[in-house]
């Protein structure tokens, strides 16, 4: 089977890197964020004034440093599935845990930020710009938590094929962030 | 292109989006050049990180939804503006 | 039969089909009351007749899964069930429940008794012991459908299956919470029926047809497998907070427009899933299978289903369109063609496979079998276009131009009319379908050639 695969280029699902159940998960997550960021532009057009208002709330500097952190850890977890291909496991493992604490870092500085919209006075009804913010970067920030899990479930069970899959989960948090943060924080 | 060379490409185009934003760039054409920056970004990640330089029949798939999934993002900001 | 104990379903399908002839009376009786409005005020008031057609609806989609469950987890796992005795005391629990059910909403036995009275819960009315009986029921045949698949093989279609029947029996639990807070109440009130069909009984109906295509067109077992998992993916995915469609105006907060909007969105996809996969694999499939009857339910339900439960589910979930719709005749086509396609054609899709076998006579008179399909689907079709159209005149004349609701009920008064009608070809089918399956002998169709599967 694997030899087959070798001599003829994979054609169909076949050719998709990794698993075909984690493609169908990460096209599913970017189905539901890609209509939650739509439908977030397709309010602000009905009050494009609130939404610059409130959008100065936001802090564009440590969302940006979120932003580094987030595809650093990106970069750190790609290198745990090269590491893995190997067969170094130790450096697989070492590669996802610092990719796991960014994850942390990124967690930590999310709610610094929640904290300090919430000293505000600022909820979810407190405007339907922050009732998307919520909304999405909530959404968001659970599926960094869900990818720490995975990270930690594949770094318990390392293989090239379990380094891959739960990467790949977290390159599409990744994703999601990096479409997320200019049109929520910068537009 | 490898892993390390799409975090740099990633790490200089956020840097470059936050400076637009942060230094006067404001209106249009920053909401734009910004939300161009974001789709190279994602498509980085899709075919390195996600590795579908490697399939590319799927990345030219998930090419084309990002594509048009971009420019109708721009064209809302284009009308909230 | 390979197995003597699959035998049990044999009860199941005809407790389930006698229900499916209960609730199809019901059903024309309540379509003749929106005709004729006093018709039986007094004997049957329309929310006794409505509670009637409702849940007996559900309970025979139920038993029927139950039938299924016993019918294909021996062959799946290439065991006998656990235990038969067991299995034929579920059934008198279910059945005794029912009857108690039935007579206490006739009669309004015990008004206000805790656990003898009806609950004035919408749709979760039943009395507190039949509540009971039922989780009792439940835990029976979870233990002996689960002792049965642990003992023997673990496949796809029996793990996918089990899952969603361990959620239907946890979600029921939520029947026994009643908040007092009336918003609450009603969150809670949509996680039973509505996180089953949104959810759990999407699980029950792709493992159901991947057996029934496994079987019909012997299509290579990895190749279902392959399929049934990606469907029961992506229907939990989507139905879970999809569900959040239900609580747009009920007093929840507002980020739940959006998150009902937009995964309730994708609730489509799973559907379309399973039609795709149920044509891909009779197109694939090498095998030609005598049981056409079986086959034409099959490919009918999962056609029926992605247009009742994914085209017209889709067309009022958006929170923009639903403030509109709500609770119109919109949402009476959308749940007739949703529970008909998906889950009535289901149960009598893998009746019309197994009950020939049941009964030792395959192949057996099938044209009657499919005469009543052409006229339960058709009825049902034109059911579910005259109350779009009612909804559709509903929605303008009562939610945009603000007349009152009874004033607007006269109006729509034509269509419920083509709607009874269309109620009567339903009924008929449905008892040309109980006919065809119970009674005749005669082999009217060739057993076509059983072709070699696919190896």
């Amino acid at each position: 089977m694997k030899d087959a695969t070798k001599q003829t280029p994979a054609e169909g699902i076949d050719a998709l890197p990794g698993d075909l159940m984690m493609w169908i998960l990460i096209v599913s997550e970017l189905l539901v964020f890609g209509a939650g960021l739509a439908a977030f532009m397709g309010v602000r057009l009905t009050d494009p004034a609130g939404f610059s208002e409130a959008q100065t709330h936001l802090n564009a500097t440590t969302a940006g440093i979120n932003t580094v952190v987030l595809v650093t850890s990106g970069w750190l977890a790609a290198l745990a599935v090269q590491a893995s291909e190997m067969g170094n496991i130790l450096r697989t493992r070492l590669f996802l845990a610092a990719a796991s604490i960014l994850g942390v870092v990124f967690l930590v500085i999310k709610g610094a930020e929640y904290a300090d919209k919430s000293a505000q006075g600022i909820d979810f009804e407190t405007h339907s710009f922050f009732l998307f913010y919520y909304m999405l970067t909530g959404f968001h920030a659970m599926h960094v938590i869900a990818g720490i899990v995975i990270l930690a479930l594949v770094s318990w069970k390392v293989t090239p094929r379990n380094t891959e899959v739960g990467a790949a989960f977290w390159h599409m948090v990744d994703l999601v962030w990096v479409l997320l943060f200019p049109i929520m924080y910068l537009l | 292109m490898s892993v390390t060379n799409a975090w740099l490409t990633l790490i200089a185009l956020s840097i470059g989006s936050t400076i637009l934003a942060h230094f006067g760039a404001a209106g249009i054409f920053a909401s734009l050049a910004i939300l161009t920056l974001a789709w190279i970004k994602a498509q980085v990640i899709l075919r390195v990180y996600l590795g579908l330089q490697n399939a590319p029949s799927w990345g030219r798939g998930f090419g084309m939804v990002l594509a048009i999934y971009m420019i109708g993002i721009m064209g809302l900001a284009v009308a909230a503006s | 039969m390979k197995y003597k104990t699959q035998r049990i379903a044999f009860a199941y399908f005809v407790v389930a089909m006698a229900l499916f002839a209960v609730q199809v009376t019901m059903g024309l009786v309540l379509g003749w009351i929106y005709v004729d409005g006093n018709f039986l005020s007094e004997l049957i008031p329309f929310n006794i007749g409505r509670m009637l057609h409702t849940n007996s609806l559900v309970v025979w989609l139920l038993t029927g899964f139950f039938g299924a469950a016993y019918f294909l987890v021996p062959e799946e796992s290439e065991q006998e069930i656990h235990s038969e005795k067991l299995a034929y005391l579920q059934l008198a629990i279910l059945v005794l429940g029912t009857a108690g059910v039935v007579v206490t909403y006739l009669f309004n036995l015990f008004e206000g008794n805790f656990l003898l009275g009806k609950e004035g819960r919408e749709f979760l009315e039943q009395p507190k012991w039949v509540k009971a009986g039922i989780v009792v029921a439940a835990l029976i045949f979870l233990y002996n459908i689960s002792m049965t698949v642990l003992k023997g093989k673990k496949t796809a279609i029996t793990n996918i299956l089990l899952l969603g029947l361990w959620g239907i029996a946890l979600l029921f639990l939520f029947s026994f919470y009643n908040p007092d807070n009336l918003a609450l109440d009603k969150m809670y009130w949509w996680y039973v029926v509505h996180l089953w069909v949104e959810g759990t009984w999407e699980l029950v109906m792709a493992s159901i047809l991947a057996f029934l295509m496994l079987k019909l067109t012997g299509v290579d077992r990895e190749v279902v497998e392959k399929w049934l998992y990606v469907i029961a993916a992506l229907a939990l995915f989507s139905g879970i907070l999809g569900t959040g469609h239900h609580y747009f105006w009920i007093g929840t907060p507002g980020y739940w427009q959006w998150i009902g909007s937009i995964f309730s969105s994708l609730e489509i996809v799973p559907f379309f899933g399973m039609m795709a996969f149920a044509f891909v694999m009779v197109w694939k499939g090498r095998r030609d299978h005598p049981n056409k009857a079986a086959l034409l339910w099959s490919l009918g339900c999962a056609t029926l289903a992605f247009f009742g439960a994914g085209v017209w589910g889709f067309l009022h979930t958006l929170h923009g369109v639903n403030f509109y719709t709500h609770g119109t005749q919109i949402t009476a086509a959308h749940g007739h063609l949703a529970f008909f396609g998906a889950y009535v054609a289901l149960n009598l899709a893998i009746i019309s496979y197994a009950m020939p076998i049941l009964r030792g006579r395959d192949p057996f008179n099938q044209v009657l079998n499919m005469v009543s399909f052409w006229l339960m689907a058709g009825g049902m079709t034109f059911m579910t276009f005259t109350l779009t159209f009612a909804g559709t005149v509903q929605t303008h004349l009562q939610r945009v131009n603000g007349e009152a609701f009874m004033d607007v009920q006269e109006q729509l008064w034509i269509f419920y009319v083509m709607r009874f009608g269309s109620g009567i070809a339903v009924v008929l089918g449905a008892v040309l379908f109980i006919y065809a399956v119970m009674k005749p002998r005669k082999e009217i169709i060739e057993a076509g050639a059983v072709g070699t599967p696919a190896e």
